[in-house]
């Protein structure tokens, strides 16, 4: 079972389609990485996932329970999210925003378990401090901290490392981890510093102008990411012919005509093929492809569709 | 619904302009029983006036206006903390936890009743208590007709009584329109001319056909079934007695139509604030 399992999920604002036909899967216990530039519809997803926002058609599951059932409030108590930015009382402190919580969650923590919140979140020296005096990235980990409250089986996170510091972000990574490798948490979370994903993510979904492009485990995105081998041919048709001969099954040929190999074949004989089958080497370059040069690369090769 | 409710009520005791407005509440009661205890010294006291103005009655009655004095601060504060809500994004936390649109509009609405009466009473209660410490709350004395159009007159506790009701069922129906503009807009700037205006026209239309055409029984029936604010400038005067008094039917419509906007409000607000996405 899927912890969130969207279906051909459609979010239109007036007449422009923001999500479109999304389906997406989060398997439990994973760190789903949510990549797309800007506008992608990845916070929308979110918010949809939420309840902040409704779908205009297509449906979702949260736990296993679709979100037109009345059960979705009930679920959605397991979950916790920071969607676009940290909503905080800021005339309140710390502590006061964290009771605040507590209360319409119908909880009730210890002076001590508030404490060890805030310290999960090193904020603990700063728990009787107005939040209006929080720096950007205190209120970043303080949201962080009252996501932790109901000890959520699920948290979607928005760009959390928005605001933070290099030391920040690398406290929120470990956290994150240690969440997930320890408390069995699930986390979908979004980010620009794909380099960061890099190190946290067991699953990626691709989403570029509301359409889910892709979703990759980490497995199959390392083995697709190894090192390549990027030639540009004058016929890519005779150099396909070569290759396959050759017995190379994992190759690609790109929208501008560079043919991609991943396996890992002597580079010599490759060249020796190509010259057998009169194919003339123009460039040839070897390479490592990052999470970020793959999604690039989806999104050209979806564009010159 | 409670715990939502519980947690409006502790960030409303921690809400700064809520309690900046309650202090600004009493003092203006300190300043009115000022006021009025200088009129009495300068007229009643010097024999120009047969009537003290400083007495519990007098100061409840002018007092209670929701579109006078102190009264038109309790919406534009209320907006303002409403809105709080949105413009902090406090308000998705509590959709995100998994409590529904409904209940959180419904908990929206009861903290706001609290906020309109807490504010209501600091000032009205206090004025009335002061009155009542330095004159007396006697039946006996003539009071200043309310909103003034009817000059002076004798009240008695049934008027006493019926004027505090229709009071407190305005004040739910301005808390309910309040809080429908707020959460339908979303922001002060627009909420706040639209609340005022209302109000205004609401008051006013009511008064001047109070004057105007207290003969046209259609046109004034019209009013007091379709204006809830009619009440207020409802008051007559027995010519026999010099009582005031509010009739059945002046009574009577306006708990229905004040009931009837605070049902339409809420079940409109509620819907509105159910199908619209939150930022």
């Amino acid at each position: 079972m899927y912890l969130i399992e969207t279906n051909n999920l459609c979010k239109k604002y007036s007449r422009k389609c923001v999500v479109d036909h999304v389906n997406m899967h989060i398997e439990e216990s994973s760190i789903y990485g949510f990549v797309g530039e800007n506008g992608s519809g990845k916070t929308t997803i979110m918010r949809l996932l939420t309840g902040l926002a409704e779908p205009t058609s297509g449906s979702f599951t949260l736990f296993g329970v679709n979100n037109k059932d009345r059960r979705i409030y009930k679920v959605r108590q397991q979950m916790s999210a920071i969607v676009e930015a940290t909503s905080l009382v800021p005339t309140m402190t710390a502590r006061e925003n964290i009771i605040y919580q507590e209360l319409y969650l119908g909880l009730k923590l210890t002076d001590q378990e508030r404490t060890d919140l805030l310290t999960k979140v090193h904020l603990e020296n700063v728990g009787n401090k107005k939040v209006k005096n929080f720096s950007l990235g205190m209120k970043q980990r303080l949201g962080i901290a009252m996501a932790l409250i109901t000890k959520p089986k699920l948290m979607l996170l928005d760009e959390p490392m928005n605001g933070l510091d290099p030391e920040g972000i690398a406290e929120l990574r470990e956290l994150l981890i240690e969440l997930n490798r320890k408390e069995g948490i699930t986390v979908l979370i979004s980010s620009h510093i794909l380099s960061e994903l890099e190190k946290i993510a067991s699953c990626y979904g691709f989403i570029s102008k509301g359409h889910l492009i892709e979703e990759i485990s980490v497995e199959e995105l390392q083995r697709r990411c190894r090192k390549s081998l990027s030639i540009k041919v004058d016929k890519v048709d005779a150099a396909e012919n070569a290759l396959t001969k050759l017995g190379i099954k994992d190759y690609k040929v790109m929208p501008n005509g560079d043919v991609m190999i991943y396996d890992n074949i002597n580079i010599n004989k490759i060249v020796l093929a190509l010259s057998a089958a009169q194919v003339n080497i123009l460039n040839i370059n070897s390479s490592d492809e990052s999470v970020e040069d793959y999604y690039l690369n989806l999104v050209r090769e979806r564009e010159a569709r | 619904m409670g715990r939502l409710f519980k947690a409006f009520l502790f960030k409303l005791k921690r809400d700064l302009t809520f309690r900046i407005t309650l202090i600004i509440g009493a003092a203006f009661a300190v300043l009115m029983t000022f006021l009025f205890f200088l009129i009495d010294a300068t007229t009643y006291e010097s024999g120009g006036s047969f009537m003290r103005t400083l007495t519990g009655p007098n100061m409840f009655l002018n007092s209670i206006s929701p579109v006078q004095n102190f009264g038109i601060s309790i919406p534009v504060n209320l907006i303002s903390f409403t809105c709080l809500e949105f413009t902090q994004g406090t308000i998705r936390n509590k959709i995100i936890s998994g409590n529904s649109k409904l209940k959180i509009y419904l908990s929206l609405f009861l903290s706001g009743l609290v906020f309109t009466f807490a504010l209501f009473f600091a000032y009205a209660g206090l004025c009335t208590l002061f009155g009542t410490i330095f004159g007396g709350f006697n039946l006996d004395d003539p009071v200043l007709s309310v909103f003034g159009t009817l000059g002076t007159g004798y009240v008695d506790a049934s008027y006493l009584v019926r004027t505090l009701i229709m009071t407190l069922l305005i004040y739910v129906t301005i808390a309910a329109f309040t809080i429908f503009i707020s959460a339908t807009f979303r922001s002060i700037g627009p909420s706040i001319p639209i609340v005022i205006v209302v109000l205004m026209i609401a008051f006013f239309s009511g008064f001047i056909f109070s004057v105007a055409y207290q003969d046209n029984e259609t046109l004034i029936t019209i009013m007091k079934v379709v204006n809830p604010l009619y009440g207020m400038s409802a008051a007559q005067i027995n010519i026999e007695t010099g009582a005031m008094l509010i009739d059945d039917s002046t009574f009577i419509c306006s708990i229905v139509c004040n009931l009837v906007y605070t049902v339409l409000f809420t079940f409109f607000g509620a819907l509105i604030f159910t199908k619209k996405d939150v930022k």
